[in-house]
């Protein structure tokens, strides 16, 4: 079993988030020797289980609003079928996040269950009593727009519920749950990191390697190369391909003694990988399904808002991902592809977060020409 | 040449409203039903080419629907539409006769292809272009 992970070093101050910091030092005072590798092995599978489950619900929604579209036969089954589907995975997420960080979030069960209230009174009402959007809406089409409203766009169905603002609907909940966890799993890593520091020689990102089979005490230094794959995984073969190409980092200062560096971890598992890339703006995280079988492929990434948030968010659309854009950052989804076709993508997103932590990538460039600048360029 | 009898069976009114004008353009005779005793009453008097019936129904499932009709006339072809597909549903369905399985939601062309695929299976050339594109 391969099962392993290379650790870098993080910056102190790398991610700002004042969430993360206070459950980063909830998670010191409790454990402050740093987590254990059994922990870190429960840790990551719970986590990858949640980011599944985000993604999954994510493409439910856009599935949701295609269907609406007006061009497919659906009937009441259909919706009642997405609903179900829709809070049960609310509730596994829910359920991943409280394992994750020892039952802290039990709360948001009561959230996800408003939620669930509206939609079993939507259900309950007759075709006259809904909204219409127009007079020629029939009753499935407009049964399901209101659904999609509490799942994902915030209508004033859901609005009026007494929710905080910033969380108006089924999906918003569904982000600051997946948010949350990013933070705690970012700040679970630093933790494990913090005893293993080892500049690269070669290039201006910190890395070292840490095997969970034997324990944390393992770690080594890499000399990390795009051309030397330090593993036998695909995903993090195709991953390092693409953060470290050559092209990229060339003209960059190799200073690995600045705080201010960026840092790279990778945990691969077989088929999987999840990585997480930590810069000056917070960090960035990936975590990758490559296998022969396309519907167990799925690639879910999220990238720190800045720098260039449109651009970031143009090419993920660009490149075929679900796109979800928060107060601090953005988040892609794909799934069910082949595996040629998500490693393709797999090289060209790590790239994109290497080339935007680069200090040239500061300025403002127009998203259009961005992308398509981007895309010459890289792909 | 005839043109294909199709008749469409789904408890949700929705269903028939939408595929009724949506198969008539390609010059199929369509008959809808909301009522599964209603349906085989009618496929009893007359034999219709294609049934396309729902699985879950009020009254009666769809595999009954699929005996009813297979009683009584082995050429029509059977088409399940169903809002609750799995992999098992579909193999019982296929493993009892039915000639094809559409997952709902569905778009109306792709219930117009599994229809000429069971016209091709009956002899009957099947219809390709709506009405008002021909000529």
């Amino acid at each position: 079993l391969c099962f392993s992970v290379m650790i870098s070093f993080v910056p102190v101050d790398a991610i700002q988030h004042p969430y993360m910091k206070s459950l980063f030092s909830r998670f010191l005072q409790k454990k402050p020797d740093g987590p254990s590798a059994q922990q870190m092995r429960l840790s990551l599978a719970r986590f990858r289980h949640l980011l599944r489950l985000y993604g999954r619900l994510v493409s439910l929604c856009a599935d949701a609003e295609d269907k609406q579209s007006g061009l497919y036969i659906l009937d009441k089954a259909y919706i009642l079928s997405v609903s179900d589907r829709a809070f049960g995975i609310a509730k596994g997420m829910v359920y991943d996040l409280s394992a994750l960080t020892g039952q802290q979030y039990g709360g948001l069960y009561d959230l996800v269950e408003v939620f669930e209230r509206k939609q079993s009174e939507l259900f309950l009402q007759s075709g006259s009593a809904l909204s219409t959007a127009g007079n020629e809406e029939e009753y499935e089409y407009r049964l399901l727009r209101e659904t999609r409203e509490i799942f994902c766009s915030g209508g004033n169905s859901a609005v009026s519920w007494s929710v905080k603002p910033a969380i108006p609907d089924l999906l918003g909940v569904a982000q600051s749950i997946q948010r949350d966890a990013c933070h705690f799993f970012a700040g679970l890593v630093q933790a494990m990191s913090s005893a293993n520091e080892h500049p690269n020689s070669t290039l201006p990102v910190r890395t070292s390697f840490v095997d969970l089979m034997i324990g944390l005490s393992g770690s080594s230094r890499l000399p990390l190369r795009a051309d030397s794959n330090p593993t036998d995984s695909v995903p993090t073969g195709e991953f390092l391909k693409g953060f470290l190409a050559p092209a990229i980092w060339d003209h960059a200062c190799p200073d690995s003694t600045d705080p201010q560096a960026p840092s790279l971890v990778t945990v691969e598992l077989e088929e999987s990988m999840l990585a997480i890339a930590f810069h000056r703006h917070g960090y960035d995280l990936f975590d990758v399904q490559l296998s022969c079988a396309p519907e167990a492929n799925y690639f879910y990434c999220r990238f720190s808002r800045r720098p260039e948030p449109s651009l970031k968010e143009e090419i993920l659309k660009r490149l075929g991902f679900f796109v979800r854009r928060g107060d601090d950052e953005i988040t892609g989804w794909i799934d069910s592809q082949p595996l040629v076709e998500i490693a393709a993508k797999l090289k060209t997103v790590s790239k994109m977060s290497a080339v935007f932590l680069q200090p040239s990538s500061a300025g403002s460039e127009q998203p259009e020409s961005g992308i398509d600048h981007f895309l010459r360029t890289y792909t | 040449m005839k043109p294909l009898k199709v008749l469409i069976l789904d408890d949700e009114p929705i269903v028939g409203r939408h595929l009724r004008p949506a198969l008539c353009r390609y010059g199929f005779d369509v008959e809808t039903f909301e009522n599964p005793d209603q349906a085989i009453a009618r496929i009893n008097e007359t034999e219709f080419d294609v049934v396309v019936t729902d699985i879950r129904m009020k009254g009666m499932d769809g595999l009954r629907v699929l005996e009813m009709v297979m009683a009584k006339s082995m050429r029509t072809k059977v088409i399940f539409i169903t809002g609750y597909a799995s992999r098992e549903i579909e193999r019982e369905a296929l493993s009892k006769g039915a000639f094809g399985f559409i997952a709902k939601p569905f778009k109306p062309a792709e219930l117009h292809m599994a229809i000429n695929q069971a016209a091709k299976a009956l002899g009957h050339p099947g219809i390709h272009s709506p009405r008002n594109e021909e000529l």
